[in-house]
């Protein structure tokens, strides 16, 4: 027996819907913030991580990240976005309407850009400042596998209530 | 409260204050020439794990020559840091009121 979100108790749907919800506010406010801090461009992720020369700039400063500061930044956004992913992935996997080949791929892909953009991140620090692009496409991946998971799962949920009603 | 002298010549004077940051305390020191400029901060302890940025010496030499009657205001004549923002606010206010102390006490004649 296949399970999907149509065999699931109705409890358990209002709450994957209200999770997925919060969860894309939260997103877009991390977003907001980056925006906020970088401008959302390669050369502004560099300079706050590689910190620029206060003399060159009369801007804010910003200094290079410390070596335990890149700690705990990288485990604090691996294990949360992991567990998002996790709640995600879970939402996709119960979605009846998508091919298993598109759900393996929707499920597995934001691990791998995880893997990737924090890889990225400690080779621009201390490596080369042009690892921020390759941060800066692999985040970008990052964030349309979540606009799009979370789609998916709230149009199932919406069919599901809708196909429910129908029956009533 | 330190006076600072090198054989007979009085060098200045300086003190030691604390601020709060984002939950802990900062230890600071601030030190005046006998003309009543600053002449340098220094953070002594530093407890929280993130802001520690205010340490570093080109931020904190942004306060040398100041005095008692200049503004030392975040954003304008001080700058801030990117990711330090309350701790950059918490001891440039803490500066200002030990800059302001010392050069009262060194006027008044309370320090000598």
């Amino acid at each position: 027996m296949t399970v999907t979100w149509r065999s699931m108790p109705g409890p358990l749907r209002t709450l994957a819907r209200w999770v997925t919800i919060v969860q894309l506010v939260g997103y877009t406010t991390s977003l907001v913030f980056v925006w906020h801090t970088t401008r959302l461009v390669p050369p502004g992720v560099a300079a706050r991580y590689r910190g620029v020369d206060p003399e060159t700039t009369q801007a804010e400063m910003q200094f290079p990240k410390s070596f335990a500061q890149m700690l705990t930044i990288t485990h604090t956004h691996l294990l949360s976005m992991a567990v998002i992913f996790l709640l995600t992935g879970l939402g996709v996997a119960l979605c009846a309407r998508l091919s298993e080949r598109w759900k393996r791929w929707l499920i597995a892909e934001p691990f791998v850009a995880l893997l990737v953009s924090f890889s990225a991140m400690w080779l621009m620090r201390y490596g080369d400042a042009r690892f921020s692009w390759l941060l800066e496409a692999s985040s970008a991946v990052l964030a349309v596998t979540f606009y799009v998971q979370s789609y998916l799962i709230l149009r199932e949920l919406r069919q599901v209530e809708r196909e429910g009603s129908q029956v009533e | 409260m330190l006076r600072v002298s090198r054989a007979d010549s009085l060098l200045g004077f300086a003190a030691i204050g604390n601020v709060l940051g984002k939950d802990l305390p900062i230890t600071f020191l601030v030190a005046i020439d006998p003309a009543d400029h600053l002449k340098d901060v220094d953070i002594l302890v530093y407890r929280e794990p993130y802001g520690g940025e205010v340490a570093y010496e080109p931020w904190r030499r942004q306060f040398r020559g100041k005095s008692a009657g200049d503004s030392l205001r975040v954003g304008r004549e001080i700058r801030n840091i990117s990711g330090a923002t309350i701790s950059v606010h918490a001891v440039t206010l803490g500066v200002r009121r030990l800059l302001a102390q010392l050069t009262a006490w060194h006027q008044s004649g309370a320090i000598r």
